[in-house]
C-alpha cells in the first residue's frame, strides 16, 4: 500500500516543488511512485514531469495533477493500492488541498528557509496542523531546512526557535543554497542526476531519513 | 503471493476512513481556513502565456496531460525556470535583511546578523520617566525586553492599522532590544557594497543610526549604533 508524503508550506517559493520532485525521483528508484502536483495551474512539478518524460527518465514514476482537494483524494484513493509511494506537491496557502494532505499523509514535509521571518510566517499553518491532529493525532509533520546558509543564523538558534515557537520536529538533513536545485528542476532531473556532489549527498541524506521515518 | 495480496487489500480498505476524514477536515472552517498571514505577501510568478484551456486540460482523470499544446507550454515554462535560475547565479556578495514598514509606506531594513526573532505585539508596559521613543517593556519568555517605538524614533507618519504591527527583536554586542514597527514585509537580499551613504538632507531624523539607503528606497539601520546608545536600552543583558 502506498505511503503518502505531502509537501506543505503556506509561504510561496520556499522549495515545495524542489523537495517534491527530488523526493519523487529518489523514491521511484525504490518502487512505483506517483507525484501529484496539487498546485495547478502553476504546475511546477507537472512541468518537471513533462521534461522528465521527454528525457525518457520517468521509469517507475508517474506524474499527475489535482485541481482541488476532491480530485486529490479521489486520485490518492485510486492509486493507494497500486503504488508504493505517493508524493504530493501542495499549494502555497492553507487551502482545502493542504488540509486533506495533512490528514492523508503518513509524513508531511514542511520546507522552511533559514530566517526568522519564514519561521514566523509558518505560524498559521501550525494552527492548522494542530486542528488536523485533533482528528488524527499521529500526523507527522517535519521541517526541512532549505536554502540553509550556516552563517545567517546559527543552526542551534533556529532549531530552538522552531521548537519553541512552532512545536515541530525537524529533519536532520538540510538543503543548502545551491544552483544545482534550480538547474536540475529546469531539466526534469533530480539533483542526484546532476553534477553537484554536495547537493547529491545532502539530498541523499534527506531521502534516507524520509525512508526511515516511513518504515 | 495470495497472502501478500490479501494483506494489501486489507490495508487499502483501512485507509478508507482516512480519506473520509481528510474530506471532512477540508470542510471544517476555523481556524485553518484563513488565507496566508497578512505580513507575508508572496509574489507568485504569473501563469503568463498559459492559455485558459490548460487548466481543464490538466485536470480530470488522465495521468499526465497528453495534449501537445499543453506539453509545449509546460516545457517552455520549465526552460524559463532554468534560465531564471541561471541569471541568478552571477552573485555579488549578498546579504539578507529583514524589510519592514513604518507608517503607510516607508521601508526600513535590518541586516540578518542582528535579527533575533519576531513577536506579535502583546501588552507593552510603559516605563515612567523614559523618553517617548521607548514604548515600554514586554515580557519575553520571562525576560524583560525594552521596546523602542520606531515611529516615534524616526518621526514617521502615524499609521492607524495596528493589525500588522510586530516587535522585531534585535541584538548586537550582548545588548538586545525590541523594535515596534507597523508591518514586516519579509526578507530580501542586498548588496552591502551598493548601500548609499545616508544624507542628512534625506529628511531622516536620527541619522546616526542609519547605515545607508539601499536602492533609493530602503533605509538600512545600524543596529549596533542603536544598541550602544545607553539612552535607548533600558536593560542590558549578557547574550
Ligand atoms: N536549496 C535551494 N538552493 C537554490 N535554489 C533553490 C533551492 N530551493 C529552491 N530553489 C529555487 O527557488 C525557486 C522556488 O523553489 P520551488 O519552486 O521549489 O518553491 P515552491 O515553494 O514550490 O514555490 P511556488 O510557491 O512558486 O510553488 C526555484 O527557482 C528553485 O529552483
Ligand atoms: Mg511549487
Amino acid at each position: 500500500m502506498a505511503k503518502i508524503i505531502g509537501v506543505v508550506q503556506v509561504k510561496g517559493g520556499v522549495g515545495r516543488s524542489t523537495l517534491a520532485t527530488n523526493l519523487a525521483a529518489a523514491l521511484s528508484l525504490e518502487g512505483a511512485t506517483t507525484l501529484i502536483d496539487g498546485d495547478v495551474p502553476q504546475g511546477t512539478s507537472a512541468s518537471w514531469g513533462a521534461l522528465r518524460r521527454e528525457a525518457g527518465r520517468l521509469g517507475n514514476l508517474t506524474v499527475t495533477t489535482a485541481q482541488d482537494h476532491v480530485e486529490l483524494v479521489h486520485k490518492a484513493r485510486q492509486l493507494v493500492g497500486s503504488q508504493d509511494y505517493i508524493v504530493i506537491d501542495g499549494p502555497p496557502r492553507i487551502a482545502e488541498i493542504t488540509k486533506v494532505m495533512l490528514i492523508m499523509s503518513r509524513l508531511c514535509l514542511l520546507p522552511l528557509g533559514a530566517s526568522a521571518a519564514e519561521v514566523w510566517a509558518t505560524g498559521d499553518l501550525v494552527q492548522t496542523v494542530e486542528a488536523a491532529r485533533r482528528r488524527r493525532p499521529e500526523i507527522d509533520v517535519r521541517i526541512v531546512w532549505n536554502r540553509f546558509r550556516e552563517h545567517t543564523r546559527s543552526a542551534r538558534e533556529l532549531s530552538e526557535a522552531v521548537h519553541a515557537q512552532l512545536g515541530l520536529e525537524e529533519m536532520q538533513a538540510r538543503l543548502g543554497y545551491r544552483v544545482a536545485y534550480g538547474e536540475a528542476l529546469g531539466r526534469g532531473l533530480s539533483v542526484s542526476e546532476w553534477t553537484d556532489r554536495l547537493a547529491r549527498d545532502e539530498f541523499g541524506g534527506l531521502v534516507a531519513e524520509v525512508k526511515a521515518a516511513l518504515a | 503471493m495470495g497472502k501478500e495480496n490479501k494483506g494489501r487489500t486489507d490495508k487499502v480498505s483501512a485507509m478508507k476512513p482516512v480519506f473520509e476524514e481528510a474530506l471532512a477536515f477540508a470542510q471544517e472552517t476555523a481556524p485553518g481556513a484563513k488565507t496566508p498571514s497578512p505580513g507575508t505577501p508572496h509574489a507568485r510568478p504569473s501563469a503568463a502565456g498559459l492559455p485558459p484551456a490548460i487548466a481543464p486540460a490538466v485536470g480530470a482523470v488522465q495521468l499526465m496531460p497528453r495534449d501537445e499544446n499543453v506539453q509545449e507550454v509546460l516545457r517552455s515554462r520549465a526552460r524559463l525556470l532554468a534560465r531564471l535560475q541561471k541569471t541568478g547565479v552571477v552573485e555579488e556578495a549578498r546579504d539578507q535583511y529583514l524589510c519592514f514598514r513604518l507608517g503607510p509606506n516607508e521601508l526600513y531594513g535590518i541586516p540578518y546578523a542582528c535579527l533575533e526573532e519576531l513577536m506579535y505585539v502583546g501588552s507593552i508596559a510603559r516605563v515612567p520617566g523614559t523618553p517617548r521613543a521607548i514604548a515600554g517593556v514586554v515580557n519575553r519568555r520571562g525576560e524583560l525586553l525594552s521596546v523602542l517605538d520606531l515611529r516615534q524614533f524616526f518621526r514617521t507618519d502615524a499609521h492607524e492599522d495596528a493589525s500588522q504591527a510586530r516587535i522585531i527583536v534585535v541584538q548586537a554586542d550582548g545588548a538586545r532590544v525590541g523594535l515596534l514597527v507597523d508591518a514586516v514585509e519579509g526578507n530580501e537580499f542586498y548588496v552591502p557594497a551598493r548601500v548609499a551613504a545616508p544624507l542628512s538632507s534625506d529628511g531622516v531624523s536620527n541619522i546616526e543610526y542609519v547605515q545607508g539607503i539601499y536602492e533609493g528606497k530602503v533605509t538600512l539601520l545600524n543596529i549596533r549604533a542603536m544598541l550602544a546608545d545607553p539612552g535607548l536600552v533600558v536593560n542590558r543583558s549578557a547574550a
